[in-house]
């Protein structure tokens, strides 16, 4: 039987598949990049990384995603970034902190 | 013969008893009397030498953030110009954990906002996933630190996110009780949230933005003082 966190990675993976055009790539990060964690009694946000392509819309991605948040009740948490900034912020130390123990989903 | 090969050997002898004594002279000795030295043997090796050391002085400050003691000759001028990198390195530090935070509140905020358009999903559903995010606003909101250019921004953020908990507590506190003269009031509720949720979401993006400026040309000065450094 599958958890609300396994539909939701599901959910994201394909749609993730569907707009390769402006999505580049979804890792998960936070405490659920341990799948580990999926089982955990302790509800948690979904916390997302996702590269985007410079001429992506974002408003039109957080559209979607909250659609997805809602419908299985979890509150997911992206962090978009654009394919210019990612060199630069893979240097500033939180981020680089918060990329330390990402799971690539797409 | 035998005197010839001895004064050879004493010659090497001594040759190499100089060389460890300047070794060891090298890490022993004052490096300003290093550089009078050199200055006085071979001048080209010493500009090379400083620039080599001021160089990696400033990889040091930028990449590694160390604490690094600059020593030039003048004390006084040493104390100026050590404050100074430090003061711009502290201030880049800071802007740069700000701009981290402001990052995942505007992200947060906007994923809020477009939560509360929808429509055809369970109130309890929305607000369940709206009070979530409240605690992670004010999470972040208290992550942020002060800096010279945005003296109120964490209280403004911290503020403004306790400010939008307590609307979503009376929405609560109404759908626990609903009655049918409730609805309207409820109603009129939902669209104040969702204005102050909208206007918190863009205050989000204008602090991000002026926190990226301030990013910007704290790194453009730093560049411009530490060139001008390397060219002393």
């Amino acid at each position: 039987m599958k958890n609300n966190y396994q539909h939701l990675e599901e959910i994201i993976i394909s749609w993730g598949q569907e707009k390769k055009a402006t999505i580049k790539e979804i890792f998960v990060i936070g405490s659920m990049a341990s799948t580990n964690n999926y089982n955990s009694k302790k509800k948690s946000d979904f916390d997302l990384l996702i590269y985007l392509d410079n001429s992506a819309d974002k408003n039109e991605l957080y559209k979607e995603l909250s659609i997805f948040g809602l419908e299985t009740s979890i509150l997911i948490h992206p962090l978009f970034i654009y394919e210019s900034e990612i060199e630069y912020k893979q240097t500033l130390p939180l981020y680089k902190k918060a990329m330390e123990k990402k799971r690539k989903i797409v | 013969m035998d005197l010839i090969i001895k004064l050879l050997l004493s010659t090497l002898e001594g040759m190499f008893w100089s060389i460890i004594f300047l070794f060891v002279a090298f890490f022993i000795l004052p490096p300003a009397i290093i550089d009078k030295l050199l200055k006085r043997l071979r001048p080209d090796l010493v500009s090379k030498n400083q620039l080599l050391n001021k160089f990696k002085l400033v990889l040091d400050y930028i990449l590694n953030n160390k604490k690094v003691i600059i020593a030039l000759e003048n004390e006084e001028d040493n104390k100026i110009k050590q404050s100074e990198f430090q003061k711009l390195i502290e201030q880049k530090k800071q802007l740069e954990h700000n701009l981290f935070f402001l990052d995942m509140l505007k992200n947060l905020t906007s994923m809020l906002s477009f939560s509360v358009h929808r429509t055809g999903y369970s109130e309890n559903d929305t607000l369940e996933i709206i009070q979530q995010s409240m605690e992670y606003l004010m999470h972040y909101g208290n992550q942020l630190k002060q800096t010279p250019g945005n003296k109120n921004q964490r209280e403004l953020v911290y503020t403004t996110a306790m400010n939008l908990n307590e609307q979503l507590s009376d929405i609560f506190n109404m759908q626990s009780n609903p009655k049918d003269d409730k609805k309207t009031e409820e109603m009129i509720k939902k669209i104040t949230l969702k204005t102050s949720i909208e206007t918190f979401n863009s205050t989000m993006e204008n602090e991000y933005s002026s926190t990226q400026n301030q990013l910007n040309q704290i790194n453009q000065l730093l560049g411009e003082k530490f060139i001008n450094f390397l060219e002393k």
